[in-house]
């Protein structure tokens, strides 16, 4: 069954940048690969979606460009940065951290 | 980095909103139908984007404003009030900094002020701001560290054949016009043909007021003679206006100082008995300390080759002259005292729009109803009410500024400034003006800005509050002004000590400086002598009430007392009535003997008799009388300090300064009959000054002083009587229908009176109280100013208690009578 909004705070930054690492991607892509591959728990809702997008790009953990998507329609295209692959790998390893965590507590306590 | 991407995304906005709009289009177009529905308000969406920005605190602020001028326009008697208050009390701080600005802190309207330095003569023990014209013209000549320098000398002179009245002359330098930068407003100035003496005769320039008030401005005074200290001068040319010379005075004519002996009748050049002002512009690039150092090698010469003239040890100092004025450390206090002065008219006017605004808060109950239900935060309501409140402080800032103009030029005329000095509105003063109304609006807007964001009913205590602060600072500027008053008041009843009617000092213009001149002041006063209608004459080296002074440490080791320093002969205290107190006057021969004032005494040698007492260490000189306090050379310091040296004896040291002269009859009759008798056709023309008249123009400064605080008091009554009055009426118009009832059930009007008022008792009280700590501490601050007067005169609190009483009294009850005066039937509908 889909969740709606099961993102846990601070996950879909993450989640955005680690999508991107695979390449250059436009905003509705973004959000239907995350879907996809999570086969459908995770929806990304747009009114989510693009105000992380704007933070991003203040952040300059992305960069945008424009060009034309499947159908020839304009579209802006998100690339990860230098920083934004950073930002991404001190998000995981935190993300790492805090998952073994909750693991240890869910198993012993 | 982050910030210049967020200032890049503010400037390219618009262009930013409309990508992100089509991209939102874009992606809900690839949307299936189904989740389109779910989209959401796209407008929202947006938004909510657009936060990521970080701009959104100044979209709101900006909608705060256009707001806030919507709301004051539409309460038009409010938002004149509150600005008129503001820009009276602001007005007044920007009049007290414009006086600051002109004199102190903007450069005089010269060429390179800034380079521009007074020379002072300097040694231990003793000091003055001139040098002699022999000096002058060495270092001009043989100075390489400065590129050009000025000299002046003031002086008064008289004009064609007024006796009675004279000419404020300053003699300058050739180059001074040209190397300064003035423009002639008629005519010609100085040229360098001034520089020397031909057989054309003495040419000379007018000042502008001079000008215009005896010439009404007419060009043809150009190419006209004119007749100044007897001697016919052709006038060249008219000064411009703005234009003031360095070291600022009003003057009346400007003459070439290379003409300076002939126009007093010499052959010769002006030798060590004339002394002029010296003033260097250092060259581009150096500094003024090495320029000194250059000139010790001149002083050395200068003091080889005429040892009788200068001092042991002297060495040549400077001061920055491109200024009007300077701050020194004695400033401190005065401006200290008018400073504060003028904050509490501030913190007055202050309160008053405080009080204003939130009872104008307090009527805009509902609208702030309805803005929180629509979902605004109180921090919302809170910065509106403070935009608001900012609103009106820039407005009154604004007009403040104006007033200022006008103001500040009011101040400086009662301080005798020239009428060259402008007041303007430079960066300074719209800072200072900027700055105040951001603190005023911080301040006084913020409580009703609290009040109106947390929805309190009740403001009662706060207003009181501020009334009790008004009372404070009103209290305390009456207190000051009243000290003031009551100074003044004791120093001219008091009298200087000395008679002053029937007295004339005459004396040539700059005095008998050498020893060869003094042997004319003794003609003058053998002559004077036999004249009929004179009763005493004697010869002084400081002529009373003049324009030089003499001062000396007459203290012990470790304690330093400034005593004015004057060589008399015995009969001068019987010319100026100086009463004798202790001991007797100098004897003929007796050359170790000094006579101190009372005031020295005292401090000296309390509770002793002094007679016989060495006067200072190093010094053969004895105590052989002691004199009353007789404030000849400062006359509105009460605690100044007089030696006397016998003039006679002491002659090789001390030059003669001019003669005074007591007649039987006043001077007006007497001094044709003395000119007369004094001058020969061919000597210099001398000076009379009536000692009342002298007395008179010194008085006349204080008493200018003395307004600038009576307006500041009578300013702070009239705030702090409004802001009762307002508050009275507050008061009264919420308990109205109390009032009714009452007067329906038979009150006497006195108790529901009496009811009402009772409730301001309570922070008049407080404020008075506040008042008077606040009046004795500035007394503490005016303790140089208030002349013979001790911190607590009752004079002075019990008046300022009595007036304020009065007006608030009378502030009170005028809505209290209006609103017993109103039919109860009518009150008690009014819900």
């Amino acid at each position: 069954m889909p969740i709606k909004n099961e993102f846990p705070a601070g996950t879909l930054v993450m989640l955005v940048l680690r999508v991107l690492q695979g390449g250059s991607l436009h905003g509705y892509a973004i959000a239907q690969r995350i879907r996809v591959i999570s086969s459908d728990v995770l929806r990304v809702e747009e009114g989510s979606l693009y105000p992380a997008l704007q933070k991003m790009l203040i952040k300059g953990w992305v960069a945008s460009s424009w060009g034309e998507s499947e159908t020839g329609r304009k579209v802006r295209f998100y690339k990860l940065t230098a920083a934004g692959k950073k930002q991404l790998k001190e998000e995981l390893q935190r993300h790492e951290l805090v998952s073994k965590a909750i693991d240890s507590v869910l198993r012993t306590a | 980095m982050e910030i210049l991407r967020r200032i890049w995304f503010l400037l390219n906005r618009r262009r930013r909103e409309r990508e992100l709009a089509e991209e939102m289009e874009a992606h809900l177009e690839m949307m299936s139908p189904e989740d389109r529905a779910a989209f959401g308000n796209a407008l929202a969406l947006r938004e909510n984007a657009q936060e990521a920005w970080g701009w959104r605190w100044l979209d709101d602020a900006w909608r705060d404003l256009q707001y806030g001028v919507r709301i004051l326009r539409r309460s038009p008697g409010f938002t004149l009030a509150t600005v008129a208050t503001l820009a009276l009390g602001i007005g007044v701080c920007l009049s007290a900094f414009q006086v600051l600005n002109t004199l102190v802190l903007r450069p005089l309207p010269v060429q390179n002020a800034e380079r521009i330095y007074r020379l002072d003569r300097r040694a231990p023990g003793m000091a003055i701001n001139a040098f002699a014209y022999p000096a002058m013209v060495f270092f001009r000549e043989n100075s390489t560290a400065f590129e050009v320098f000025f000299a002046q000398l003031h002086t008064e002179l008289q004009f064609e054949d007024d006796a009675m009245r004279h000419l404020q002359a300053r003699f300058v330098s050739a180059n001074y016009f040209a190397q300064l930068g003035a423009s002639a407003a008629a005519g010609r100035l100085f040229g360098p043909r001034e520089d020397e003496i031909r057989n054309s005769p003495t040419v000379v320039v007018l000042g502008h007021s001079f000008w215009q008030s005896r010439y009404g401005s007419d060009p043809e005074i150009v190419g006209k003679t004119i007749r100044v200290h007897q001697r016919p001068v052709v006038v060249a040319g008219v000064l411009a206006e703005e234009f003031s010379g360095l070291q600022p005075s009003a003057t009346d004519v400007w003459i070439p100082l290379a003409h300076y002996s002939r126009l007093m009748g010499k052959t010769d050049p002006p030798g060590f008995e004339t002394n002029v002002q010296m003033f260097g512009r250092l060259v581009k690039g150096s500094n003024i300390e090495t320029a000194l150092e250059s000139l010790k090698p001149l002083t050395a010469e200068l003091s080889a080759r005429h040892p009788k003239e200068m001092w042991e040890g002297e060495r040549v100092e400077a001061s920055p002259a491109g200024y009007a004025s300077r701050l020194t450390r004695q400033d401190v206090p005065m401006v200290a005292f008018f400073g504060s002065l003028v904050l509490l008219v501030l913190a007055v006017a202050g309160s008053n729009f405080g009080s204003l605004l939130l009872a104008r808060t307090m009527a805009r109950e509902r609208e702030f109803g309805i803005r929180s239900s629509l979902g605004a935060g109180r921090a919302r309501v809170f910065r509106q009410i403070l935009t608001e409140s900012l609103l009106l402080c820039i407005a009154g800032a604004g007009v403040g500024l104006v007033l200022s103009l006008v103001g500040g030029r009011l101040l400086l005329w009662s301080v005798e400034m020239p009428q060259s000095m402008e007041t303007v509105i430079d960066w300074r003063t719209g800072g200072v003006a900027a700055t105040l109304a951001l603190v005023l609006a911080v301040i006084f807007g913020s409580t009703p800005a609290t009040h109106a964001a947390l929805r309190r009913k009740r403001t009662e205590k706060v207003r009181m509050a501020m009334v009790g602060a008004q009372v404070a600072a009103t209290c305390t500027l009456l207190i000051a002004a009243g000290l003031h008053a009551r100074s003044l008041q004791r120093v001219f009843s008091e009298g200087p000590g000395f008679d002053y009617r029937n007295v004339v000092a005459v004396d040539p213009p700059g005095g008998f400086q050498s020893i060869e001149t003094a042997k004319r002041a003794e003609e003058l006063k053998r002559k004077a002598v036999g004249i009929p209608g004179v009763e005493v004459a004697a010869i002084c080296s400081v002529t009373p009430l003049g324009l030089s002074a003499w001062s000396e440490d007459a203290g012990e080791p470790g304690r330093r007392i400034n005593a004015y320093v004057n060589a008399v002969e015995p009969e001068y205290f019987s010319a100026m009535r100086i009463p004798i107190l202790q001991g007797r006057k100098f004897s003929p021969g007796e050359r170790d003997a000094v006579m101190i004032s009372e005031s020295l005494a005292r401090k000296r040698w309390p509770g002793e008799s002094t007679i016989g007492k060495r006067y200072k260490a190093g010094s053969n000189a004895v105590v052989v009388g002691v004199a009353g306090n007789a404030r000849t050379q400062a006359l509105r310091d009460s605690e100044a300090v007089e030696v006397y040296y016998p003039y006679r004896e002491q002659g090789a040291r001390l030059r003669a300064g001019g003669v005074v002269i007591r007649t039987a009859l006043p001077p007006a009759r007497m001094i044709p009959v003395l000119r007369a008798a004094l001058e020969r056709p061919t000597a210099a023309p001398l000076r009379y000054m009536p000692l009342e008249s002298a007395f008179e123009e010194v008085t006349e400064g204080s008493r200018k002083g003395m307004i600038g605080v009576s307006i500041a008091g009578a300013l702070a009554l009239l705030l702090a009587a409004t802001g009762i009055g307002g508050l009275v009426a507050f008061t009264v118009m919420r308990r109205t229908s109390e009032i009714g009832v009452r007067v329906a059930l038979g009150a006497p009007r006195a108790s529901v009176a009496a009811l009402v008022l009772g409730k301001i008792l309570r922070p008049v009280c407080f404020g008075l109280a506040g008042g008077l700590a606040g009046g004795a501490g500035l007394a503490g601050l005016m303790r140089s100013q208030l002349y013979g007067l001790g911190r607590f005169d009752a004079g002075a609190y019990g008046g300022a208690l009595v007036v304020l009483l009065a007006a608030s009294a009378l502030a009170a009850t005028i809505p209290v009578r209006r609103a017993l005066a109103l039919d109860p039937s009518v009150t008690l509908k009014h819900e």
